[in-house]
C-alpha cells in the first residue's frame, strides 16, 4: 500500500503530463487556505491591538 | 488546527505519491484527494449554517447567527476550491474545464448562495434584524442542498456519481480510499478551525463595546 | 381571504405600469432577440425556447419587485401587523392576484411566442400550462427576495432569491423538453403542479415572518 507510485522525483512532479493539472490545484488551494488563516490572524491582532490602545 | 494540517498534509502525501495510479483517469485523478473534501465540506457547511438558523429562529440563540455570518466566509472559500478543483480535473479528463452538468451548476449556485448570504447581511446596518433576516434565508436555501446531492442521479449528467456513498458503501479501491478518507477528515478539521478563528473576530468585533470583551482583550 | 384578494387586484388594476410594463418589456425582449442576431429559422428554433424562459424568469422578478415595497412605506403593512398579527393571507393575495394579472399574461405570450420555436397549435396549450406553474413557482420566489430587499433597492432581492429560483428553471426547461419530444408532459407538469402547490403552501409563512422582522 505504501509503494512510490512512480519511479523517479521528475516522474511524480510531470505525472505523465497530467502534473501541470495536479500541482496547481493543490498549490492553489494551499494558497488560499493559508492566505485566509494568515488573513484572518493578523485582522485578530489588529483589532486586539486596537482594543488595547483604545484601553489604554 | 495542527491536527487538521497534519492530517490534510498526510492524506495529501499519500493520494499524491503512494495511491496508485487511476486505470481510466490517469495521475489526473489524484485532485480527487481535495476536490472530494472540499465538495463535501462546501455542502456540510451550509447544512451546519442552516441548523444554526433554526436554532436562531426559534429559540433566538444569539451566537447561533454570529455562527452563520461566520461560516459563510468560510463557506465562500471551500466552494470556490471545490469549483476551481473540479474544473481544473475537467480539462485532462473530460477535455473541457467547464460542463453545464446538473452537480457542477448547483454547486455554483450554491456559490452564489454563500455571496447572497453575505451581501444580505451587510446590507443591513441593524445587525439583529440582519441577523434573522440571513437565518431565513439559509433555511429557504437548504432546499438547494439535497437538489446537489440527488442532481446527478436525477439528470442525465457527465459527473460521475459520488465515490462513497452512506448506503451504498464505496465505490473505489481501499488504497485510494484510506487517504481520501483522512482527507476529508483533515479538510474537516481545517475548516472548523478557520471556522472558529473567523468567528472569534466576528464575535469580538461586535461585541466590542461590551465589558467581557475589553477584559478578555 | 376574499377581502384581501378583491382589495389587492383594485389595486393592481389601477397600477397600469406595474402590470402592463412586464408585459410589454417581455414582448420587446421576445422580440429584440430575434432580431439582434442574424440566424437562421432552424437555428433559431433549437434556442428560442431558452430565451423565452430567461425573460419569464426574468420579467417575473421584475413584477414582483415592488409587491411589498409601497404597503410599507405608507404603512398598510404595519397597520395589518397591528389588525391581524400575520402575513399569511395578504401575502398569499398578493402574489394570486399578480400570477393572475401578470404570471398568466405571461405564459400567454411566452406560448404564443412559441410558434417562432416550430411548436405547433396543438402543443401550444401545453406549454402555457408548464409557463403559467412556472410562473407561481417564480412569483412565490421572488416575492420572498422583494419582502428579503424591502427597502434596500432590488439588486439585493435578485442576489438572494435568484439561487431559489433556479431549480424551477430546470424543471421548466425538463417540461419544454417534454413537449418538444411529445413524451412524459403529463408527469412533468403534475409534479411542477405538485412543486408549485408546496411552494404556495409555504411561501406566504416564510415571506410573513420575513416582514414581521422588518416591522420588528
Amino acid at each position: 500500500m505504501f509503494n512510490f507510485s512512480f519511479t523517479d522525483f521528475h516522474d511524480f512532479l510531470t505525472m505523465d503530463g497530467h502534473g501541470i493539472y495536479v500541482w496547481t490545484v493543490y498549490l492553489v488551494t494551499f494558497a488560499l487556505i493559508a492566505g485566509s488563516f494568515l488573513i484572518v490572524r493578523r485582522k485578530l491582532n489588529v483589532f486586539k491591538r486596537k482594543l488595547e490602545n483604545a484601553s489604554e | 488546527m495542527f491536527l487538521g494540517f497534519s492530517c490534510l498534509a498526510m492524506g495529501w502525501i499519500w493520494g499524491l505519491a503512494f495511491a496508485p495510479e487511476d486505470a481510466i483517469q490517469g495521475n489526473s485523478y489524484r485532485i480527487i484527494f481535495l476536490h472530494v473534501p472540499a465538495s463535501i465540506m462546501a455542502q456540510l457547511i451550509y447544512f451546519f449554517m442552516s441548523i444554526c438558523a433554526l436554532m436562531h429562529l426559534v429559540w433566538r440563540v444569539k451566537l447561533a447567527a454570529y455562527l452563520i455570518k461566520s461560516a459563510a466566509p468560510v463557506g465562500v472559500l471551500i466552494t470556490f476550491i471545490a469549483l476551481f478543483s473540479g474544473s481544473i480535473w475537467g480539462i485532462p479528463t473530460w477535455g473541457t474545464w467547464w460542463q453545464w452538468d446538473a452537480r457542477i451548476t448547483s454547486t455554483l449556485i450554491l456559490f452564489i448562495m454563500y455571496l447572497g448570504i453575505i451581501t444580505l447581511h451587510s446590507s443591513f446596518s441593524n445587525a439583529e434584524k440582519a441577523d434573522r433576516l440571513m437565518s431565513i434565508l439559509v433555511v429557504v436555501g437548504v432546499v438547494n442542498i439535497p437538489i446537489i446531492k440527488k442532481s446527478v442521479d436525477w439528470w442525465s449528467t457527465l459527473h460521475q456519481p459520488a465515490s462513497i456513498s452512506i448506503s451504498d458503501g464505496a465505490s473505489i479501491d481501499p488504497s485510494m480510499l484510506y487517504p481520501l478518507t483522512i482527507s476529508i477528515f483533515g479538510m474537516a478539521l481545517t475548516m472548523i478551525a478557520l471556522g472558529i478563528l473567523v468567528s472569534k473576530l466576528y464575535i469580538l468585533t461586535r461585541e466590542k463595546n461590551k465589558k467581557w470583551v475589553q477584559s478578555h482583550v | 381571504m376574499i377581502n384581501f384578494f378583491s382589495l389587492e387586484a383594485f389595486k393592481l388594476r389601477h397600477k397600469l405600469r406595474a402590470w402592463l410594463g412586464p408585459l410589454l418589456i417581455m414582448i420587446l425582449v421576445l422580440i429584440a432577440f430575434p432580431l439582434s442576431i442574424d440566424i437562421s429559422q432552424y437555428d433559431l428554433n433549437k434556442f428560442y425556447f431558452s430565451v423565452i424562459v430567461v425573460s419569464l424568469l426574468m420579467i417575473s422578478f421584475l413584477a414582483t419587485e415592488s409587491i411589498f415595497s409601497e404597503d410599507y412605506e405608507d404603512g398598510s403593512l404595519e397597520q395589518i401587523h397591528l389588525e391581524e398579527k400575520d402575513f399569511y393571507k395578504i401575502t398569499l393575495a398578493k402574489i394570486l392576484v399578480h400570477v393572475l394579472f401578470i404570471g398568466i399574461p405571461m405564459a400567454l405570450i411566452g406560448s404564443i411566442f412559441s410558434f417562432a420555436n416550430g411548436v405547433s397549435l396543438a402543443e401550444a396549450p401545453k406549454i402555457f400550462v408548464i409557463l403559467s406553474i412556472s410562473t407561481l413557482i417564480l412569483f412565490n420566489v421572488f416575492a420572498f427576495g422583494s419582502a428579503l430587499s424591502i427597502n434596500k433597492g432590488s439588486m439585493l432581492g435578485v442576489v438572494a432569491s435568484l439561487p431559489l429560483a433556479l431549480p424551477a428553471i430546470v424543471l421548466l426547461g425538463r417540461g419544454v423538453r417534454t413537449v418538444q419530444y411529445g413524451q412524459g408532459f403529463f408527469e412533468v407538469s403534475v409534479l411542477m403542479a405538485g412543486v408549485a402547490l408546496i411552494v404556495t403552501a409555504l411561501m406566504p409563512i416564510i415571506i410573513s415572518a420575513t416582514l414581521k422582522t422588518h416591522l420588528e
